[in-house]
């Protein structure tokens, strides 16, 4: 394949037709990825706001039932719940999901493997181009009669059945993130197998784009289950059918809602991974331990990620032989995220860590991923799930993962991708306070509900036992509530550190060369930021993506498109060669 | 701020929740059930609620027989677990400082070690594949067996948003048949086809000592003026002092036991674990454990000499 010609990519005829497009063309309606992730990426961070704000709210509601809550008043119990539905909602569907595959996944991907573009434009253009309208839909909800969705994120039925109307603008705009996500999902996986520069093996792409390939492929065959479920929802809903009650099972609900829902953790968690371990390989200076292992690890994850949702439903009524099935299912998807554990504790192993705001988030994310993983075994396991079911414990666990795990990632590739995105670097200094801050509230706020939750504390409680009415034999443990969301509002305030830093930095930060980090991947061979259409022309890749402190050059990276010649090439053909 | 006015408390207790493995594990964690302590409340005394009582642990008291089961294997899965979280960040940290930058350093240049990765591969399977078949047992004890109905005592349980009921089967050992039409608050709270022949209660009594079965089932609700119903929803039977926990599904009761240790004479409580509504965090019940006498007194009759069943005319309305 000649590399000098632009004929040979399927990207190229898409961008035939629109070489200057306008002000809005450029910037609104777009098809070139990294706008497109931009425009993810700030529509994510305006939702994060909304999230965070939400959980506020939450946490002061808990703390202090009897007091107003600051701007909202006093909150009731059907506001309550509310709050923590939208909390979910929002964080889980419009800001952790898009942050991933539709910012990182859409900005990395293209960059990664040498193409020029998506292999649809139009088509990723139209998967972000949904989502604003989802999100009017869904906070549409607030100034409805009955407010908005108050089910729970897990909205089960009959009581998202009878719910008020918010419920049906929950329905309809997850339809349409759905729709959005099954669009990405149809493009990666088109864009990775069909448009990788010459060379680029599948074992010469980096783990975030491993990340976002099974990602997609969960997406692809699980959001269509959700999308229909939302569909029988909103029949029983609008058009009176019992899918989910009378006659009907409202078990059934939970199996579809969990075949997607469980996958969709992994759909949460995976590309992040894939960040973290490019961050990781780039501040260690070294190779990423176990390569494969790492790839194959997550092929596993998505694997086994289809036959383990029933350990949602161990309380469920769910027949308990089944539940031993899914016990032993799901103690063994641990196994492929101690794998990973393992090997990124190898990739540090006698590195030379350079500690980045960008790597010390990734730090941040396999220690924090560890305690919420580890945490996992305890709801796997049948008989101890009984006790912490519901429980605050589950709420230490998905935020350990999702805050821990995903946001630490997120914060992570932010860091690390700015100088690309923008041509210019976040405050590192802020950065790192931005981190330590972070952490420590993060860890105080979610460890102690490890503690209370182990005692079976259940969540979704507006309150404990200061109200009349209300549970009694919790009321011992409201000290530890107060605690927590003393540290909660630190950790959101905490976050202002980072919009400032971030907005500024849009502006005013020093500016980037085209190799800030002197990592190898495609991207850093390309200006900053890079322009329309990547790559001119497209490179021809020699090796992986994580040769770092190769003793065949004299720097301690090598780009995987430098080409090395004579004696040295045929050094790394041995290299390549040999088994470690 | 409460924690604020009592730091002493609060910060002991933290660490004793940091620390619970350590407890667990120099207590020498057993698989059997520790011995019943000699009957801790006189029969004779006042019952006192336990959140009237100073210093609630962290973790509830254990009051059923297999309460103990469960709670083994959470401090089997907390060792092992914070044993590797301990390992694992010991390292990390180890790696962090040991291996941080210096100018002129060059890394090493490692793919990985084959060797070492089937090694840690091969042993967290083994772990965690112990760690299942582990529970097996206490998880089919708890609810793939029930003991004889005959032998035990019988309650069915209606979950109502957002009230408990509860219906003794009365001196006929039957459960009367239901229905959502026959509900008046106050009066008959449940829809009883004949409300004399049950005895019901808004707190859930049992004896100690023997098997208890619970059916559950979820309440709708009906107004009788203008013939309105409301679909039952979801609730989740929560008691944190026996262990137990299961999902009431509308449409589809299931039953669920348990047996209190002798010795647990007292009043706890029921909550509801799953979100049912505005009022979700509202729904509780008093939960009383009581000697013979004071069941009888209670339901009115001595339910020993009264064997009952579950068969019979109970059914939900549909």
């Amino acid at each position: 394949m000649s590399t000098t010609s632009p004929d040979t990519t399927l990207a190229h005829e898409a961008h035939e037709e629109h070489h200057e497009p306008g002000l809005i063309g450029k910037y609104i309606f777009s098809r070139d990825h990294k706008v497109i992730s931009v425009q993810f990426l700030f529509t994510a961070l305006i939702f994060m706001m909304v999230g965070g704000l939400l959980a506020m709210a939450v946490r002061w509601r808990i703390a202090w039932p009897l007091e107003a809550v600051p701007f909202l008043g006093k909150v009731d119990g059907a506001q309550y719940n509310i709050l923590f539905t939208m909390h979910a909602t929002v964080m889980i569907f419009f800001v952790i999901i898009p942050l991933l595959v539709g910012a990182f996944a859409n900005f990395v991907v293209p960059l990664h493997i040498g193409a020029r573009d998506m292999a649809f434009p139009f088509l990723n253009g139209l998967s972000y181009w949904v989502m604003p309208f989802a999100g009017i839909i869904m906070m549409l909800g607030f100034v409805l009669e009955g407010g908005a969705a108050a089910a729970g994120w897990t909205s089960y039925p009959p009581l998202s059945v009878i719910a008020s109307a918010g419920q049906t603008c929950w329905c309809i705009s997850l339809l349409l993130v759905g729709s959005s996500s099954i669009m990405g999902a149809v493009n990666y996986i088109t864009t990775i197998v069909k448009m990788r520069a010459p060379g680029m093996t599948f074992h010469r792409m980096s783990l975030t784009v491993w990340s976002v390939f099974i990602t997609s492929g969960l997406v692809l065959f699980g959001t269509p289950v959700l999308t229909s479920a939302l569909i029988l929802l909103l029949m029983d809903r609008l058009v009176g059918t019992t899918f989910f009650s009378h006659d009907g099972q409202p078990l059934l609900w939970q199996h579809l809602f969990w075949f997607y829902s469980h996958p969709a953790v992994y759909i949460m968690i995976l590309p992040a991974m894939g960040i973290t371990s490019d961050i990781l390989a780039v501040f260690a200076r070294k190779p990423i331990f176990g390569y494969r292992a790492m790839a194959y690890s997550m092929v596993t994850i998505s694997g086994l990620g289809y036959i383990v949702w029933g350990h949602h439903m161990f309380q469920s009524g769910m027949d308990p032989q089944l539940g031993t099935t899914f016990m032993i299912s799901t103690m063994l998807i641990a196994l492929p995220s101690a794998v990973k554990v393992f090997n990124w504790l190898g990739t540090l192993w006698g590195g030379n860590i350079q500690f980045t705001s960008a790597m010390l988030n990734a730090l941040a994310f396999v220690s924090m991923f560890l305690i919420g993983g580890l945490s996992g075994i305890f709801m796997a396991a049948t008989p101890v799930d009984i006790q912490i079911h519901d429980t605050y414990f589950i709420v230490a666990h998905i935020h350990y993962v999702l805050f821990g795990g995903t946001l630490f990632g997120v914060f992570g590739g932010l860091y690390f991708w700015f100088p690309k995105m923008f041509g210019r670097f976040m405050n590192e200094t802020w950065g790192k306070i931005h981190f330590i801050l972070t952490f420590i509230t993060f860890n105080c706020t979610f460890f102690v509900m490890h503690i209370i939750g182990a005692g079976g504390l259940p969540r979704r409680f507006a309150s404990y036992a200061v109200e009349e009415g209300t549970s009694l034999q919790w009321a011992h443990l409201q000290p530890y509530q107060e605690f927590i969301t003393i540290s909660a509002l630190a950790l959101g305030a905490t976050q202002i550190i980072f919009f400032v830093n971030f907005f500024w930095s849009l502006a005013r930060g020093k500016k980037a060369g085209e190799n800030p980090w002197n990592a190898n991947t495609l991207e850093w061979t390309l200006p900053s930021p890079p322009v329309h259409g990547n790559f001119f022309p497209i490179p021809d890749v020699y090796r992986g993506p994580y040769e770092y402190s190769s003793p065949l050059v004299e720097e301690d990276y090598l780009p995987q498109s430098k080409k090395l010649e004579g004696e040295l090439a045929e050094k790394e053909r041995r290299l390549q060669e040999r088994p470690h | 701020m409460t924690f604020l006015s009592r730091p002493h408390v609060f910060s002991a207790r933290l660490c004793f929740g940091v620390l619970l493995v350590g407890l667990a594990s120099s207590t020498g964690i057993q698989a059997q059930a520790p011995e019943p302590a000699a009957v801790t409340t006189p029969a004779s005394s006042p019952l006192v609620p336990i959140w009237e009582q100073p210093d609630q642990p962290l973790i509830p008291e254990i009051i059923s027989t297999y309460g103990w089961d469960v709670d083994y294997l959470f401090y089997l899965i907390l060792a092992i677990t914070l044993f590797f979280m301990v390992l694992v960040l010991a390292l990390f940290f180890y790696f962090l400082v040991r291996y941080r930058y210096q100018e002129g350093r060059r890394a090493t240049f490692s793919h990985g070690n084959n060797k070492l990765e089937v090694f840690w591969t091969v042993g967290t399977a083994a772990i965690l594949i112990y760690l299942a078949f582990v529970q097996r047992k206490t998880w089919s004890e708890m609810r793939q067996e029930l003991p004889e109905e005959s032998e035990s005592f019988l309650v069915n349980v209606f979950a109502e948003q957002f009230v408990w009921h509860f219906v003794y089967p009365g001196k006929d050992g039957k459960f009367e048949d239901t229905s959502l039409q026959e509900v008046f608050p106050g009066i008959n709270p449940v829809g009883l086809a004949n409300p004399d022949n049950d005895v019901y209660l808004q707190d859930l009594v049992v004896p100690e000592d023997t098997p208890i079965i619970l059916q559950l089932y979820s309440l709708g609700k009906y107004d009788q003026d203008t013939g309105q119903e409301t679909l039952p929803v979801l609730h989740s039977f929560f008691a944190s002092n026996v262990r137990i926990k299961l999902d009431i599904v509308p449409f589809y009761p299931q039953k669920i036991w348990f047996k209190i240790l002798p010795g647990k004479r007292g009043i706890y409580e029921v909550n509801c674990a799953e979100l049912c509504g505005l009022g979700h965090y509202t729904m509780r019940a008093n939960f009383k454990v009581l000697s013979d006498a004071e069941l009888e007194k209670e339901l009115g009759y001595n339910w020993r000499e009264h064997p009952a069943t579950f068969a019979g005319p109970a059914t939900t309305e549909k």
